[in-house]
Parts: structure tokens; C-alpha cells; sequence
């Protein structure tokens, strides 16, 4: 049926004359179709929403990440030591450690590290959750927790604990990304020293663990007399570290430094601190060294010893 | 162009957006019916299919619902759910959102299931939450189980419910299952 050429005409110029309203219209139609696919696009999208930013610092005030590299190598790294921990392969987990950590942590025996390992693997099937902590000088420290498989036994006949620690993330000489557990972080040489014509004081080494720096300190009797750093007789602090406004004592009571005439002797001796921690430690303090003769350790036969000198002395970093 | 060719013109195109209307109505009208028809002579399959179409809208309004809601009431929402899911009797469901290892150690059957649930839950209960934790994916709800029918001298308990969240509405979830049995005992 042909349509009436005036009427043809009729709606052309309708249109014509409501060209506004009517492109208006259409543009606003268009607007609520693209709204609607978008939102149902959104509702079947079903990705649950959660706080767990595992790769987000949570100590760093402002807020930092670990490199996509890092992230990448952690996520794969701790798959597999605790799949290898899981099933016994003690090597493979070894295998995974830096070569420092093996050799700063662990002595580089296979044996202190399986001891240390099956304490947090006790043969039941963990599962772990991992936490970027802080990341700090190209350290990048994560939190680890690792716990029962809690999905597969409901907790059942269990309390809800876990076990946590620091798993490191750096980058080698090599630019390779290596890891070291325990919350060992890293081993520097160092050389501070202080001396007087009794005692020569040298701190060689400090083993950096995330919440411990353990030095190593070689301690040299100058004298024909007994010299005593630590014993634990002094009824005051003997041995700290100056950090801040501070002194943090060692907490090794049972570390005694006894220097017979003429020795020499290394000891570790280990502080609180945080690697993270922006406060910096100025030096170790010997609060109470004394220069004795006839010297026993022993508070009965006190009376016979005799203290020839006492003075402190200040090993600054 | 005369007053009166103007009307006309005008007339004719209401008469076509009437026309355009009715027509609308009409095939609105006719689907509606076919639908109708449709639903009334179906095999069961159409059957089974027209209830799969119903719970996955239903599912999609529980999602969107979902997406609003912090973690903790996420897996609150979960937790109620799977219980509601015993309270009902639908033990096939609630069986079958337990966690596969968790199935394979307490419950290797649903008879199991179904008889532990019987046997030492009370009749009627309700449960209160007192406290939440999560540890990377997996989250531990401490939960109380009120038995609503003797009140504080009946069958009251706390008990865990761990939960896995794949995504939104799909979950894994186990409990201490000795939590009631120790009390019971």
C-alpha cells in the first residue's frame, strides 16, 4: 500500500520540526541501556569485595608495595616451601633459602635447619597467609602466618592459633630475588672499635633479625688482671645498647664476660630492635667493667677479690 | 496549506501512533500468553530448567545483596545459611557446601551428616556470633548455638565455623564438630 505522499511529507516535517526533543530522547534511552549492561555486567562479575591486600604494606605509613617482581617470587616462593615442608622434602625447602641465610641463620648445616623447620611443620598439613609487612632498604618483609589446615578439620579438637614469622624478599648481587626465613634478615661486616690500657673492645659483625641485631664482639684483656664485663653481679645493667634516648639491655642473662690476663674472646650478644625501626642505634655501652685480682665469680668469696679499677666504656657506631 | 489538510495530516499521525501502541499491547499481551502456555504444557526438564532460571535470578539478587556487605557480614550471611539449610532439613545442600577434606575426615556420608545433626544439635537453635578472624582466605567465626527451646539450662554451645569464599555466594565451610558432641557427652 503506497503511503499518501502528503502524509510522507507530513512526518518528514514532524520529525524536522521535533528534531530536539526527539534526538534528546533517543540519546537519553541510549544513556539508560549503556547503564543498565554496565550494572548487570557488574552483578554478574560475583568478585567479593575484601580487605586482604596481601602485597600492601602495613606498617610503612605511607602507603607502599612491593615491587609486581617480588610480589610474583614471594607468592611463588612460599607455594612451594610450604608444599615441600608439607611433604617432608626437607632438601627442596633448603634448597629454596638464600645461600646467606644458610650460612648466617643456619651455620650452613642441613641439620640445625631441619631441627628448626619441624617445629613449625609437626607432620600435620599447614596452610600459611602471608602479610607484606614493611618494606624497608630493598627488604622487602613479609609476615607469614602458618596454621593447622583449619578448613579441613573445623578446628575441631583444636584451639585457633598459628604460628608466625618474617620472610624475607631481596634482591642478590645477581639481581635474583632470594628469600631467607626465620626472620632472619641479613649479615653486615662492621668495624667499631674503642679502647683504653685495660680493655680493647672491636664489634666485627652484626646479624640483623627482624626484631634482634646479635653482635659480634672481640673483647681483648690488656691487663694481667681478671676483667669483668658481665657477670651478673653487679646489681645494675652491664651491657647495653644506646638507640634514642635509651639503653636497651641485652637479654642473654645467662652470657657471662670473664676476661682472663691476656685473652681475647668473641661473643655474641644480642639487643631488641626492629629493622624497620627509623631510630638508629649509636653504640654498645659497658656500664660497669671492672679490673679485678683474685677474682672467683663466686658472691661468697667475695671478700677476697679485689677490684683494681671500674669504668664504663662506650663502643659508638 | 489550508487549517483543515493540517488536522488531517495530524489525525493520521495519531492514528498511526495509536495503531503503533495497540500494536504493542497486542504482541506484549501475546507473549505473555505464549509464556503462560508454555509453563503449563512443559516436560519436567522445561520444568527443571524454568527452576534453574528462577534460582540463578534469585542468586543474582542474593550476589547483588552480597556485594554490598562488609567480610564479616559476608560470612555471617554464610554461616546463617548453612545452618538455616539443617534448620530446614535440606541436608543434601548444606552436605554439600562442606569442604571436600573436611567431608572425607567427619562426615564420608550424608547419613553421617544428617545423624550428627540429629543426634546432638538441639531441636530448635540459633546462633550468635562473638567474634571473627581471618587468616588470608580462610576466615574462623567464633559462634554460640542457643538451643531456643530450653533456653540457658537446654543444649548451649560454642563451636567454630571456618569459611572459604570463592567468590560472592559460593562458598566451603566446616565446623569443630566435637564442639556439640563434648557438651552433649
Amino acid at each position: 500500500m503506497a503511503i499518501n505522499p502528503d502524509l510522507r511529507l507530513k512526518i518528514r516535517h514532524f520529525f524536522r520540526d521535533h528534531y530536539k526533543p526527539i534526538v534528546i530522547v533517543v540519546i537519553v534511552l541510549l544513556v539508560l541501556v549503556i547503564i543498565n549492561r554496565f550494572l548487570i555486567g557488574r552483578e554478574s562479575n560475583g568478585v567479593p569485595q575484601t580487605t586482604y591486600t596481601p602485597n600492601v604494606s602495613v606498617l610503612d605509613s605511607e602507603e607502599s608495595t612491593a615491587p609486581d617482581k617480588i610480589e610474583k617470587s614471594f607468592e611463588e616462593f612460599i607455594y612451594d616451601y610450604v608444599g615441600y615442608c608439607n611433604n617432608r622434602n626437607f632438601v627442596e625447602a633448603w634448597n629454596l633459602i638464600s645461600d646467606d641465610c644458610k650460612k648466617n641463620f643456619f651455620s650452613d648445616s642441613y641439620d640445625t635447619y631441619v631441627k628448626y623447620v619441624k617445629q613449625k611443620f609437626d607432620g600435620n598439613t599447614k596452610r600459611y597467609a602471608i602479610q607484606n609487612y614493611s618494606n624497608v632498604d630493598g627488604k622487602y618483609i613479609y609476615n607469614v602466618k602458618i596454621f593447622n589446615d583449619f578448613l579441613a578439620t573445623g578446628l575441631t579438637n583444636q584451639q585457633y592459633t598459628y604460628q608466625e614469622e618474617k620472610i624475607i624478599a631481596s634482591y642478590d648481587e645477581n639481581k635474583k630475588v632470594v628469600f631467607s626465613v626465620g626472620n632472619y634478615i641479613d649479615t653486615k661486616k662492621v668495624n667499631y672499635m674503642a679502647s683504653n690500657d685495660y680493655l680493647m673492645v672491636n664489634v666485627k659483625e652484626v646479624v640483623e633479625k627482624y626484631n634482634f641485631s646479635i653482635y659480634k664482639i672481640n673483647f681483648l684483656n690488656r691487663t694481667n688482671n681478671t676483667i669483668v664485663i658481665k657477670d651478673g653481679l653487679t646489681g645494675d645493667w652491664e651491657v647495653g645498647l644506646a638507640i634514642g634516648n635509651e639503653i636497651r639491655s641485652t637479654p642473654d642473662d645467662d652470657i657471662s664476660i670473664v676476661l682472663q690476663p691476656g685473652e681475647s674472646k668473641v661473643v655474641s650478644l644480642s639487643f631488641e630492635k626492629f629493622y624497620d625501626s627509623k631510630t638508629q642505634p649509636d653504640g654498645i655501652v659497658l656500664n660497669a667493667v671492672r679490673v679485678m685480682d683474685n677474682y672467683t665469680g663466686n658472691p661468697d668469696t667475695a671478700e677476697a677479690e679485689i677490684e683494681i679499677d671500674k669504668f664504663s666504656m662506650t663502643i659508638g657506631f | 496549506m489550508s487549517t483543515k489538510s493540517k488536522d488531517n495530516s495530524r489525525k493520521k499521525i495519531l492514528i498511526i501512533i495509536i495503531i503503533l501502541v495497540i500494536l504493542l499491547v497486542l504482541l506484549l499481551l501475546f507473549t505473555t500468553v505464549i509464556r503462560k502456555n508454555v509453563n503449563k504444557s512443559s516436560s519436567p526438564d522445561e520444568i527443571e530448567k524454568a527452576e534453574i532460571e528462577t534460582s540463578n535470578e534469585k542468586n543474582k539478587q542474593i550476589k547483588a545483596d552480597l556485594s554490598e556487605k562488609t567480610e564479616q557480614q559476608r560470612m555471617e550471611y554464610y554461616c546463617s545459611n548453612f545452618f538455616d539449610l539443617i534448620d530446614i532439613g535440606n541436608y543434601k545442600k548444606a552436605y554439600s557446601l562442606l569442604d571436600n577434606d573436611y567431608k572425607e575426615n567427619f562426615f564420608p556420608t550424608i547419613q553421617n551428616f544428617e545423624r550428627y545433626f540429629e543426634e546432638y544439635f538441639p531441636s530448635e537453635f540459633s546462633l550468635s556470633f562473638t567474634n571473627i578472624e581471618r587468616l588470608g582466605e580462610i576466615y574462623v567465626l567464633m559462634t554460640n548455638v542457643n538451643d531456643n527451646v530450653n533456653g540457658s539450662s537446654g543444649h548451649n554451645f560454642d563451636m567454630y565455623v571456618v569459611l572459604k569464599e570463592n567468590s560472592l555466594n559460593d562458598y566451603v565451610i566446616s565446623f569443630s564438630r566435637n564442639s556439640a558432641v563434648d557438651e552433649e557427652e
